[in-house]
């Protein structure tokens, strides 16, 4: 029998080594290297300069750069924003729609497009939507006579961010319906009937059995689209490329490390961005108690 | 039980084999050609000039074939893409269409071949100055100009006939005309790149130039924080803002965007390349043959276009430098350059505008000669990429009104200053 | 009686509201790619275009490598798909199906994969590439497109086959299978349906991604459809109508998939988050 747990672990050992070696080498190894790239000065342009070991300098500059802070506050705020908007609306339309009626496949169907097709696709339809010139929007508003003149939606402060949002929560929003749909469809209409007898209002049911019973899920979801957002580079890059108070710690890191070269930089970006999203998975796993493993 | 793996093994075996021979089969074919093949790498180029220039090549020159390595548009994902194959010393690459700006860069790196020996300075004098000025690194030549640009103002020529109005060439005409025009016709008075990119930066200098300005001085100071900088700064933010003047929109605006307001007849004035001429003549024009150019409009300086330039340039890590000498020479030559201007490129040899098939067909490269040879290189450093950036973001936050241009440019002038620290080198190289 | 009229009045009409907006930005692409170059930039724009103009869906086969980028999306997203499966299924039955330790590890590890932002990775793991000559070729993307997909792959499958009956791999070793026997002969083929709502799953997302494909691929014959698009703006153009008619062509196989699978989609995209 001992031979045979021998065997069978063995066994399991050799069929999880094909996934250890590629997270392994495209995973942890890079990140590792970032780590050690990161006390180093490297640019590719001056290889005169070699290669010489700086220690924390490199943060140094990070941390002394107001780029660096706008991008971390513009990251977090989309995040924030867009993931809340997500939340609410997602949730509103999961409860509205959870009832059995004509045409829910279409709808199902048709939700999942947006998630589909790729956001850099969906980012560009956006950008043709938004713009000042030729844009549907600012002519739509301008028909129903909200708007006198077009208005320049991606090149302002105060409307690019919002545009940013827009065009995140219309691709991500059909994804959240359909989990929180299936979270719906998981509850019991019993807690409901109980909770009739006892005169809630819909409000407090929504409150008290709602919402308690869907927290592991929106939980999840909540986790895996905050890490999502906050990595976010797709669409920042199409819509503004980072101007307009846009520019998100991804959008920087490539910024950084692509267009100037400069790699001790961005390895220390990077590893500021990994630290960010490993505070960010801490506080939802073990402060909110996020269930992300069975 | 066991004999159902074959087919597993045998697609593995097949695989194997189909490698190996894969190999041999290119190594056969190396060894058994008599002829050399370059490699020219260059951006995407739908007018056929490229493929006709080669074929070209390739008649009277049959020992050498040409490998054309197409690359991304944008000129920053080309740059991306020499940056780590010269840094990795790639041997691929022979001969190189190269930015005007990326010379520098690359020479002090020990990426490109000095073109001197090959390129005597008798010969180097036929071209723009300007543009081999900008691909100069420490006394030696690294590239040769190919085809050139130089920022120009472009206008109505019917609306300012209409108007009584001569073509401005100061910043004070330029108001007068622009508000004008706009207040009239209801059209944008200019427009220009105004996005946060590397264009922003071209029209940018313009100004400072036109006011006597510039990003360093001769003794290696920088200069971008003087008052004639902070005053140019000013006036192209107040353009947008205090004038309004401009496409509300263009602090977003590149090249395409300009272009599509000033050819679909929204905008009085256009900032930019010679190419807007011969596109402005196209089917989706709503403007063709109303279209005039002046060099671009100053204050207390000098008019100044910003140069643009595509050069050919040999990597040092090239197995065949006579050869790629000899394609370069046979691309830059007047009969080249001849005829890729009758198809829409502006030469960089100066004995092509001259040229009486080219004063027939194409009369209007006199304005584009006259705007070439008073235009200036970007600042001509290893440095330039990084300092762009920090242009780019600092000008365009002044535009949009985040900091006044003062603030602005007294944190470009101190990132700078850092850049050169950061490196050891001394300012201004 | 009165109220539930009512009631269904709202209902269809948020209902409705909400699909405008969702479906109206495809319609919108739609019109413009079949407009002509005037009309693209007519003031105001047309909601129906006057006359349908096809040149867009040429032009973009003819001036730009667009069937390479294809078939470049193609081939990474299929190998992509494949070797993510094969990778994935392996570990999946180990962790669902056999003791050992290190399990809780292993889970971690693979998680915490789909927590690492891409370009955290990209600059390192470029350098890294560049040293394997992989840079312009498929492994470039196939390699980290399966790592990434991994934790998609791996919860999926396990949950598959933590619903086998364990019997089934008792009665197979009984007769003498070994274990990895009982997985590719017993196990597996009962899984088929979980592998091929992953496959689905894992396609789209290979299909989709973006900044690898940036960063990794520098020269135009290696562009995958995402990077082609974005791309497409020359120097000096921006050629909308062909931008419009290349995001209709990659849309479409992505909406087939969607109507043809979409309850097994959604049964794949819910599974990890979702129990019982």
């Amino acid at each position: 029998m001992d031979k045979e747990a021998t065997r069978e672990a063995k066994t399991a050992y050799l069929l999880v080594a094909p996934s250890l070696i590629v997270i392994g080498v495209i995973a942890l190894f890079p990140i590792l290297r970032s780590l050690w790239m990161s006390f180093y000065a490297i640019d590719l342009t001056l290889p005169q300069l070699g290669r010489p070991f700086v220690g924390l300098a490199n943060y140094l500059e990070i941390f002394t750069d107001s780029r660096f802070w706008a991008a971390l506050w513009n990251t977090t705020y989309f995040t924030v924003i867009s993931v809340t908007l997500e939340l609410v609306l997602g949730l509103a339309i999961a409860m509205l729609v959870n009832r059995p009626f004509a045409g829910r496949g279409l709808l199902r169907a048709s939700v999942l497009i947006p998630w589909a097709i790729p956001t850099v696709v969906s980012a560009q339809m956006w950008r043709w939507i938004f713009n000042d010139k030729a844009g549907i929007l600012g002519s739509l508003l301008q028909n129903f006579k909200i708007l006198s003149e077009p208005y320049p939606w991606l090149a302002s402060v105060e409307t690019a961010r919002l545009c940013i949002i827009a065009a995140d929560v219309w691709k991500t929003t059909p994804f959240m319906v359909l989990l929180l749909l299936a979270g719906l469809q998981t509850i019991s209409p019993e807690y409901y009937e109980a909770a009739m007898v006892d005169g809630a209002t819909p409000f407090r049911r929504f409150l008290h059995v709602t919402l308690p019973l869907l927290k592991p899920i929106i939980l999840v979801a909540l986790l895996f689209r905050t890490l999502d957002a906050f990595r976010i580079f797709d669409l920042v890059y199409v819509l503004t490329g980072g101007a307009f108070k846009t520019e998100t710690l991804s959008v920087l890191t490539s910024d950084v490390t692509f267009k100037c070269s400069d790699y001790g930089q961005g390895s220390a970006l990077a590893v500021v961005m990994f630290c960010c999203i490993m505070v960010i998975s801490f506080i939802f796993i073990k402060v909110l108690g996020a269930k992300v493993e069975e | 039980m066991k004999k159902k793996r074959t087919p597993g093994f045998v697609f593995i075996v097949l695989l194997v084999l189909g490698t190996l021979s894969g190999i041999r089969g290119e190594k056969l074919l190396a060894s058994s050609a008599r002829h050399i093949t370059l490699t020219f790498s260059a951006g995407h180029d739908p007018s056929g000039i490229h493929e006709a220039l080669i074929r070209r090549f390739e008649e009277t020159h049959p020992d050498i074939k040409i490998r054309v390595l197409e690359l991304p548009n944008s000129t920053d994902g080309q740059h991306e893409r020499y940056v780590t194959a010269l840094a990795a010393e790639d041997s691929s690459l022979d001969v190189i269409a190269a930015d005007i700006i990326w010379p520098p860069e690359f020479a002090s790196a020990g990426w490109l071949l000095p073109l001197d020996p090959f390129l005597p300075p008798s010969e180097q004098k036929k071209f723009i100055d300007g543009a081999t000025q900008g691909v100069r690194y420490k006394g030696k030549l690294y590239a040769v100009p190919w085809f050139c640009n130089a920022g120009l103002l472009f206008y109505r020529k019917d609306l300012l006939e209409k108007e009584g109005l001569s073509p401005p060439r100061t910043w004070d005409d330029l108001l007068k005309a622009a508000g004008l025009l706009q207040r009239k016709y209801k059209i944008d008075g200019l427009v220009f790149q105004a996005a946060r990119y590397e264009g922003l930066v071209c029209d940018f200098l313009e100004y400072l130039w036109g006011n006597g300005g510039d990003v360093f001085d001769k003794d290696g100071n920088i200069t971008i924080d003087r008052p004639e900088a902070i005053e140019a700064l000013q006036f192209l933010t107040d353009l947008i803002h205090k004038h309004r003047l401009t496409a509300r929109a263009v602090t977003s605006y590149q090249e395409q965007e300009s272009f599509i307001a000033f050819t679909q007849g929204h905008a009085a004035f256009l900032r930019s390349w010679p190419y807007v001429y011969m596109l402005s003549f196209g089917k989706d024009s709503r403007v063709a043959g109303k279209v005039g150019m002046v060099p671009m409009v100053y204050n207390k300086g000098k008019s100044a276009g910003t140069l643009g330039a595509w050069n050919l340039a040999i990597s040092r890590f090239s197995k065949h430098p006579k050869e790629s000498w000899e394609f370069i020479r046979f691309l830059s030559s007047h009969e080249s350059q001849v005829l890729a201007t009758l198809k829409g490129r502006t030469p960089s040899l100066k004995s092509v505008y001259g040229d009486p098939r080219i004063k027939k067909e194409a009369p209007y490269l006199s304005v584009f000669y006259r705007t070439l040879a008073a235009g200036k290189p970007r600042p001509v450093t290893p440095l330039y990429p990084k300092i762009s950036i920090i242009l780019q973001i600092q000008v365009h936050r002044a535009i949009t009104r985040e900091i006044s241009p003062e603030a602005a440019l007294k944190e470009a002038a101190r990132k700078i200053r850092n850049l050169y620290n950061k490196y050891k080198l001394p300012v201004g190289t | 009686m009165k109220s539930n009229r009512l009631e269904k009045a709202v209902f269809f009409t948020v209902l409705s509201l909400f699909l405008l907006v969702i479906l109206f930005p495809f319609y919108w692409q739609f019109v413009t790619s079949i407009k002509s170059d005037e009309e693209i930039w007519k003031i105001p724009p047309s909601l129906f275009p006057q006359v349908t103009y096809w040149d867009n869906y040429v032009r973009i086969f003819k001036l730009h490598n667009f069937a390479r980028y294809l078939w470049n999306s193609a081939m990474v997203a299929s190998l992509t798909t494949i070797f993510s499966l094969i990778v994935g299924a392996f570990s999946a039955y180990a962790l669902a199906k056999l003791k050992f330790r290190g399990k809780h590890l292993i889970l971690s590890l693979v998680l915490s994969v789909s927590m690492f932002p891409p370009i955290a990775i990209a600059p390192s793991l470029f350098m890294t590439l560049k040293q394997m000559h992989m840079i312009n070729t498929y492994w470039a993307l196939i390699l980290p497109y399966t790592t990434f997909a991994l934790p998609l792959a791996l919860w999926n499958l396990t949950a598959f086959f933590r619903q086998l009956p364990n019997e089934l791999q008792e009665a197979a070793r009984v007769d003498g299978c070994s274990f990895f026997q009982t997985f590719w002969k017993i196990l597996l083929p009962l899984t088929a349906p979980g592998l091929f709502t992953t496959g689905i799953l894992v396609f789209i997302a290979a299909w989709n991604e973006f900044l690898f494909a940036l960063t990794f691929t520098t020269e135009d014959r290696m562009r995958t459809v995402p990077v082609g698009i974005a791309l497409f703006p020359g120097e000096y153009t921006a050629p909308w109508g062909q931008i419009a008619a290349a995001s209709v062509v990659v849309t479409i196989p992505l909406v087939l998939l969607v109507l043809a699978f979409q309850r097994r989609i959604v049964a794949g995209l819910t599974a990890g988050a979702v129990k019982g």
